[in-house]
């Protein structure tokens, strides 16, 4: 079996060893740094993203398979740097103010770190005037917040006011979810991407940075 | 009326459901991982559940007074036409668990940390259920919670906590300005007697809701006079 494949394969068991003496082995032999990330890391997350969508894996199957993946890239991140591979875009993350919950933001992020995007995560409980001064500070591309109440999802029509109130609203895609919300209510609001599951939002930010 | 504090609620892991509920194969790496999270959960999981029986002391069109504490709730209020008690009750997996999940760093872990905290509210839930038969014997039940319906909306959990005193210092369970409770995986609600049981789920039309427990009922709302409430 190749052993790009390979790596591929194990990443998809969640085998975190395996997939960390492969990657290494990969390395040592050679191998190109972005061959390894695009097609035996990321490749393997992105069936395990789509299994996911499918209902064919479940949550605790995909955290398996990105811890796995986390082996990997931890001993890849040093050499990605020195050989200048940029990610795919800038993703600012966050469960709003007056919101606890991180679960489900936190399977985003890593989903959306499976596809190669850089994720700057601002944990819980995160102001509107915080999502838009990083995301114009970093430069980044998308705005993703998360709410799990029906009290705070109103939260996320501050961070769209804020966002032009900031002057950066035509510069940043705006991305939403969480149990309450719907796209019905992202329209609503004046948000730009509604997503149902993690994998949708990673495939969603990917092409939403791509498009700009 | 004197209020109940259930503190001594045993509650053990069972970590072969986890693993069933994980689809982890029972020999790998990862379920030994999470047996040893299951061991040290069930040695420090504490949940608690704190309720009082409580008489309605006036009922208007769409509230109830109880300990002079007013409920706006055009159903709580319907729901409650030939009753004269509930049973406020706010119930949690703990501080213990809650305290030792936030110290988790692994992504995993932490995932697992919340279904075993789940698992501890519903051992709560039982206990508090259990409790209630024996103690007061309200016959058959219903439930409501503040914020499960735009009718009662969560904002009430302030009066619901009010009426049992200071649920924080009783059991550990804080009422944030959001009104989300700490432990997150808390549960607080009323408990009354109803001889048709009662179920959210039936006013709300919510789709593709993991936790539905009985179909929406489209004109279910008219039977509580929702489209004359302000």
């Amino acid at each position: 079996m190749n052993m790009l494949n390979e790596i591929s394969q194990k990443l998809q068991q969640g085998n975190a060893k395996a997939v960390k003496e492969l990657v290494q082995q990969a390395v040592d032999e050679g191998c190109e740094v972005t061959a390894i990330l695009e097609e035996g890391l990321m490749a393997g997350m992105d069936i395990v993203g789509e299994k996911f969508k499918n209902n064919e894996i479940y949550v605790p199957e995909v955290l398996i398979a990105a811890r796995a993946m986390n082996a990997g890239t931890e001993l890849l991140k040093p050499l990605l740097s020195s050989s200048g591979i940029k990610a795919k875009g800038k993703v600012v993350l966050g469960t709003v103010k007056g919101d606890m919950h991180d679960i489900g933001k936190n399977l985003v992020r890593m989903m959306m770190e499976g596809k190669g995007l850089e994720v700057i995560d601002l944990g819980i409980d995160v102001p509107s005037e915080k999502f838009v001064e990083v995301a114009e500070k970093e430069n980044a591309q998308i705005i993703a917040c998360s709410a799990l109440l029906t009290t705070t999802m109103n939260e996320m029509k501050k961070i769209v006011d804020a966002a032009s109130e900031a002057g950066i609203r035509e510069n940043v895609t705006i991305m939403v979810g969480g149990a309450p919300v719907t796209d019905n209510f992202r329209e609503s609001i004046g948000a730009d991407i509604y997503k149902p599951d993690a994998a949708s939002a990673a495939d969603a930010a990917v092409q939403a940075c791509q498009a700009r | 009326m004197s209020i109940n504090i259930l503190d001594a609620i045993n509650f053990q892991v069972d970590t072969n459901s986890l693993l069933e509920t994980f689809h982890i194969n029972a020999e790998s790496d990862v379920a030994r991982q999470l047996a040893a999270l299951a061991h040290t959960a069930s040695q420090i999981g504490k949940p608690k559940a704190v309720y009082k029986e409580a008489v309605i002391e006036a009922k208007g069109h769409d509230y109830i007074i109880v300990d002079g504490i007013k409920l706006t709730s055009q159903i709580l209020r319907t729901n409650l036409e030939s009753t004269q008690k509930i049973y406020p009750y706010v119930l949690t997996c703990g501080r213990e668990l809650a305290d030792w999940a936030d110290t988790l760093d692994d992504m995993l872990a932490a995932f697992w940390a919340d279904k075993i905290m789940e698992m501890a509210l519903e051992t709560a839930v039982t206990a508090f259920e259990s409790h209630l038969e024996t103690h007061y014997n309200p016959g058959s039940i219903s439930n409501m919670n503040p914020g499960s319906l735009e009718d009662w909306p969560i904002s009430q959990q302030k009066k619901l906590f009010s009426i049992l005193g200071d649920p924080l210092n009783k059991i550990g369970v804080q009422l944030t300005d959001s009104y989300l409770m700490l432990p997150l995986k808390s549960l607080s609600g009323v408990r009354f007697h109803s001889s048709i049981e009662f179920v959210n789920c039936q006013l709300c039309s919510r789709k593709n809701c993991p936790n539905r427990r009985v179909e929406y009922h489209r004109n279910a709302a008219e039977n509580y006079n929702l489209k004359n409430k302000k």
